[in-house]
Order: structure tokens, then C-alpha cells, then sequence
């Protein structure tokens, strides 16, 4: 299969997830029990019946199920999902563009912080393998991803903000800070393209506990796969075979084994991002970082409907596009599906 | 047939018995589903096992570092917390084995149906697990959950619905595998009907492969309903639960950090035991 069809399909695959989360969180909002309206807009509905009415004629909850569907995709693709009662009836859409730049930036760090421990640990568990280094190795990523992402930034903050006061226990930034100019969206990119260095440095101290937090549950997963990926291909034939020519060991191990056991680790990355995603939920909101998630848990709070299903759809969205990236990476490195 | 399966079993188990992580693991989840019982048990007959009542107020000073009298400290309602730790274990745990166990039996169904059938209903039943697989699973659970409701048994369900896809595939492919061995060749031509030869021959000879992933799976499951009872998505006040309470003892961090961090621990030690025995059994049916 060469590899234009390859990512075709998988884009098409992307595609039908969306529409499966979209009619899924339709189903979903249209099944809160006999008063549509009323779950949409919390207490406010029974305060204000006129305003409840005007609601309802406007997202058409009043209309036969086909036709609520319609106008369902129609106010999606037009980017209106709905007003936040959490919010004081701010949309939706609003809220999660001043959420969601937060979010990818936690995200971003901890994937960084993921990828670098969990490849260098991947490594040095294979080194050493069956040796006390391993065995350690093994035994940290394995708490690791068996402790809940909110036990572990809980043990952050403690330890590293309350205790020994190194880190600031919660927020973006410094609020005594001007934010930068919105460039890109993301406040951390722009303040370095402004040249606003002292809010680059104050985000970057609060982002470092969050983001750590989240690798530590997640880098687990790929130095697990990357250790017994490269123990595998260690004993595999043309190794053998690099090692009879008189490579050294080192370049046997770095160029031949570990570019291939890599392979695995791009497999894997997909799975690493949805875990990293979903636990921004729990790390946000311990960390009071100001992203997506805690939009969330607050919505889940406040029993806010919109605000949950629409973060659900950004997430799921997210979560598709980084599935796909790391789809299209996959073709990339894999020889059998670029040359076959 | 039989014997084939008893031996594979077996020998599974004669090579798990030389891993030394597995038997902790072994250990840790048979500590955890032996309290689940007695507790599940006790509950039922009205017997108290707990130190002190897990619901009642004022069982001791609030806020009280773990001391001799209360081995776990106190909530700020005075609540001991280790009743109300021993008090939530078969909730978390039975969650684990129920949602695992659903969704063995679906997957099993699906996947194995998927390969024996083929063709249009294969390709359908197939590219509908993808889809699902495809979801993420906590934020789906978690808008399942605000439609449902919060409770416990909604949580589950929720879970439930999701949970399947990976054991469809992995039947599907265990499935395809035994599908062409002889016996069940001579099945068929016996003329033996799908249904039949689905439950007397296939089911047997995939199980062990899925319940070793069902193993692995069960500290999974515990993990992502622990974060749903974070949220506040599962139990109502009073009743404790693990995560419930990291989640509403998070308000004293400062003057009582061990309120949270102790259920934590002990979430996280229940995955390590799972997880670890997951592991072993996987190893043995591998290393065969």
C-alpha cells in the first residue's frame, strides 16, 4: 500500500470518529431526561420561561429528532456550541478558545518532558538489562502509570510547591504580568515572539510541576515499549550480522536497533496522547491551571451540559488530530510501508 | 480438546510460579479482592468491621494525624479514614471485575462472531469496534456520566458501553488462529452449527489468552473509575470512595496533606498489584 492511500484512509477514519462523537454527544444532550431546556440552561430555565422559550426556538429543541440533528451539525460546523450557564451564558466556543491554547501548552511541555524520560529510560533499561539499574527503571514507570495522574500532581504540589516552596503551587503566570499580544494563541509563544521574557519565565515555572505530573503517568508507556522492542530486535538476525561485520557496539546499538525499535515507540504515541489529554483534566484542576480541563471539571460541577459537551468535542477533535499525526509519522519512519 | 486447554493452563501457571514480580502481584490482588469480599460480606449481614463506623461524624478529633487510635487520621467531620478507606474497597474493586467482565464476554462474542462469520459482517462488526476503540475513553465516560447522572452503577455503566473494543480484536484474532486447527475443521464438517462450535470449541480455546488481558485490564479500569470519582461523578455523600476522597480531602492539603494522599496510595498500589500479575501471566503464556 503506498503511502498516499495509506494516510487517505486514516484521514477518512478521523473523520468518521468525529462524526461518531458529534452523534454520540447528540444522543447524549438529547437524552437528559423530559425537559431538554431545562437541563441546557440549569436553574435559570424555570426563572425565566421566556428566556427558556427564546432558547429553544433558537436551537430548535422543540423540533422532531432528524431535524434537531440537522441544526445540531449545522451550529457545529458553524462553531456555536451553545451558551455556558457555568459562564454567565458566555459561548461556549469563547471559552474554550481562551481555555484551550492553555491546554495544548501544558500538553506540549509534557510531552516534551514524556519523550525524553521515557526514550532515555527505554534505553537504559535495555543497556542494563536484568541489572539493578533495569530493575529500578522498571519499578518507576511502573508506579508511574499505575498512580492516578491526581495522585501524583497531588504529591508534586506538596512536596515542591507547599514543602519546599520551588515552584508556585498554582495558575498560568504570574496575574501581576501583562499578558503578550495575541499572535498565535498561545501565550507562551507569544510572549517569547514579543520579547516578553519575564511572562515567558514566570508561565514556564508554573507550567514545569503540571507537566511533570503528566509524564510521570505517562512517559511509562513508551519506555516500556521501547525497552522490549529493543530487546527483541537486539537478538534479531541482522544485528548478528552487524556485530559479525565488526561494527561497534555502540553504533549497533544507536543506529541499527535503536532506529528500528523506534518504529514501536511511534505506534505507541497515539496511545500516550490521549492519556496525556485526559489527564490534563485532573492536572489542571489540581494545579488551578487555567486550560480546558478545569473548564470541564467546573462544568461537571456546575452541571453546566453545554460546557461538558463541547469540551468533549474539542478533546475528542484534539485527540483525533494527534491520532492522525501520529499515523502519518508512522508512514513516514516505517521503510515496509514507505518503499512497499 | 480438553486436555489441551487444562495443559495450557497449566503450564501457564508453572511458569508464572518463577516470576517473583508476579507473585507480589499475586499477592496484592488477592489481599484486595479477599478484603472486597469479607467487606462486601460483613455489609450484607449488618456486621461492622471497620474500627469505627465509616459514615458516623465525630468518631474522633477532626483533622487528626494518623495516630494509634485512628491508624489513618481523621476527616475534617471526624470520620476515621481507614473505615472509610476498608469501607470502599468492594466498590472499586467490583467496578474493575465487572467492567473487565462485560466486556470480556461482549468482545469475545463480537470479535469471535466477526472472524467465523467473515465477509460484509466481519468488515461491519469490525470497523464499528475501530470507531469505539478510536474514542477517548474518559472524556466519552465522562459525558455518558452527566447524562446518566452521577451514582456508582452509572459510572459502570458508562464504562461498559466503552470498554469492549480492544477484547472484540483480540478475539477476532484468537479466533481466526483456532479457527482453521482441525478439530474445529472436523466440527464443521461434522456439521456441527456456528453457534455450537462457537461455545464448545472456540470460547474455551481463547479464554485464557483474554482473561490474561483481562488481568492487565482490571488496574485500568480501577484507574479511570478513580478519576470519574475524583470528579465527584460516582458515589454521594456520605459514602466514601477512593478517589471520591482524594478529590474532597484536596481542600486540606496545607493542614492535613495524608487525607488525600493515603487514598491515592492505596489506588495506586491496587494498579501495581494488577498490573504486576497481568504482566506474569502474560509472560508465561508467552514464554510457552
Amino acid at each position: 500500500m503506498n503511502v498516499f492511500r495509506y494516510v487517505l484512509r486514516r484521514i477518512v477514519f478521523g473523520i468518521v470518529v468525529l462524526v461518531a462523537v458529534v452523534t454520540m454527544t447528540f444522543v447524549l444532550s438529547r437524552s437528559f431526561g423530559s425537559n431538554t431546556v431545562a437541563a441546557w440552561l440549569g436553574k435559570s430555565a424555570s426563572i425565566h420561561p421566556e428566556l427558556a422559550a427564546l432558547y429553544a426556538e433558537k436551537y430548535h429543541l422543540n423540533d422532531p429528532i432528524p431535524v434537531q440533528y440537522y441544526y445540531y451539525i449545522l451550529n457545529l460546523l458553524q462553531g456555536n456550541l451553545g451558551l455556558s450557564p457555568s459562564r454567565g451564558f458566555q459561548p461556549v466556543v469563547e471559552v474554550i478558545s481562551i481555555t484551550l491554547p492553555f491546554t495544548l501548552q501544558l500538553a506540549f511541555f509534557a510531552f516534551v518532558i514524556s519523550v525524553i524520560l521515557g526514550i532515555s529510560l527505554g534505553v537504559l533499561s535495555a543497556q542494563y538489562h536484568h541489572k539493578p539499574l533495569d530493575t529500578s527503571i522498571r519499578a518507576f514507570y511502573l508506579a508511574g502509570y499505575s498512580s492516578p495522574p491526581f495522585f501524583v500532581a497531588l504529591i508534586l504540589l506538596i512536596v515542591f510547591a507547599l514543602i519546599f516552596r520551588m515552584f508556585p503551587s498554582g495558575g498560568a503566570f504570574d496575574v501581576a504580568l501583562t499578558p503578550p499580544t495575541v499572535v498565535t494563541g498561545l501565550p507562551m509563544l507569544d510572549s517569547l515572539i514579543e520579547g516578553n521574557v519575564s511572562y515567558f519565565v514566570s508561565s514556564l515555572r508554573h507550567v514545569i510541576l503540571p507537566s511533570l505530573a503528566l509524564a510521570l503517568v505517562t512517559f511509562g508507556v513508551l519506555t516500556r515499549v521501547l525497552r522490549s522492542s529493543l530487546l527483541e530486535v537486539m537478538h534479531s538476525n541482522y544485528i548478528r550480522t552487524a556485530r559479525a561485520k565488526g561494527v561497534d557496539e555502540n553504533t549497533v546499538f544507536f543506529k541499527h536497533a535503536l532506529r528500528n525499535a523506534m518504529i514501536s515507540v511511534v505506534t505507541i504515541s497515539s496511545l500516550m496522547v490521549t492519556w496525556l489529554i485526559t489527564g490534563t483534566i485532573f492536572v489542571e484542576n489540581i494545579f488551578a491551571y487555567p486550560g480546558m480541563g478545569q473548564y470541564l471539571v467546573a462544568s461537571l460541577a456546575a452541571q453546566d451540559y453545554p460546557g461538558v459537551l463541547g469540551v468533549t468535542m474539542v478533546f475528542a477533535l484534539v485527540i483525533v488530530i494527534s491520532n492522525l499525526a501520529a499515523d502519518i509519522l508512522y508512514a513516514v519512519v516505517d521503510p515496509q510501508l514507505r518503499l512497499g | 480438546m480438553n486436555s489441551g486447554v487444562g495443559q495450557r493452563a497449566r503450564d501457564t501457571l508453572r511458569l508464572f510460579r518463577r516470576s517473583k514480580e508476579a507473585q507480589i502481584g499475586g499477592v496484592i490482588v488477592c489481599g484486595f479482592l479477599l478484603l472486597a469480599v469479607i467487606v462486601a460480606v460483613s455489609t450484607l449481614l449488618g456486621i461492622q468491621i471497620t474500627p469505627y463506623d465509616p459514615i458516623q461524624q465525630n468518631v474522633g478529633p477532626a483533622l487528626a494525624p494518623p495516630s494509634l487510635s485512628h491508624l489513618m487520621g481523621t476527616d475534617i467531620n471526624g470520620r476515621d479514614v481507614l473505615s472509610r478507606i476498608i469501607i470502599s474497597t468492594p466498590n472499586d474493586v467490583g467496578i474493575g471485575l465487572a467492567v473487565v467482565g462485560v466486556a470480556l464476554a461482549v468482545g469475545l462474542i463480537i470479535g469471535s462472531v466477526a472472524a467465523f462469520r467473515g465477509g460484509l459482517l466481519d468488515e461491519a462488526l469490525m470497523r464499528f469496534t475501530d470507531v469505539i476503540f478510536a474514542l477517548p475513553v474518559l472524556v466519552i465516560a465522562m459525558a455518558i456520566a452527566v447524562s446518566l447522572g452521577p451514582g456508582v452503577s452509572n459510572m459502570m455503566i458508562a464504562l461498559m458501553i466503552i470498554w469492549w473494543p480492544p477484547y472484540a480484536r483480540l478475539a477476532r484474532g484468537e479466533a481466526l488462529r483456532v479457527s482453521h486447527q482441525n478439530y474445529i475443521e472436523a466440527a464443521r464438517l461434522s456439521g456441527m452449527s456456528t453457534a455450537k462450535i462457537l461455545f464448545k470449541h472456540v470460547f474455551r480455546a481463547i479464554l485464557v489468552t483474554m482473561l490474561v488481558y483481562a488481568t492487565l485490564d482490571i488496574g485500568t479500569v480501577i484507574l479511570l473509575y478513580s478519576g470519574l470519582s475524583y470528579l465527584g461523578l460516582s458515589v454521594r455523600p456520605p459514602q466514601p470512595d477512593w478517589g471520591e476522597m482524594v478529590g474532597s480531602y484536596q481542600d486540606y492539603l496545607i493542614t492535613a496533606p495524608w487525607l488525600s494522599v493515603i487514598p491515592g496510595f492505596i489506588i495506586a498500589v491496587g494498579v501495581v498489584g494488577f498490573s504486576l500479575l497481568g504482566d506474569g501471566f502474560r509472560e508465561a503464556l508467552e514464554a510457552r
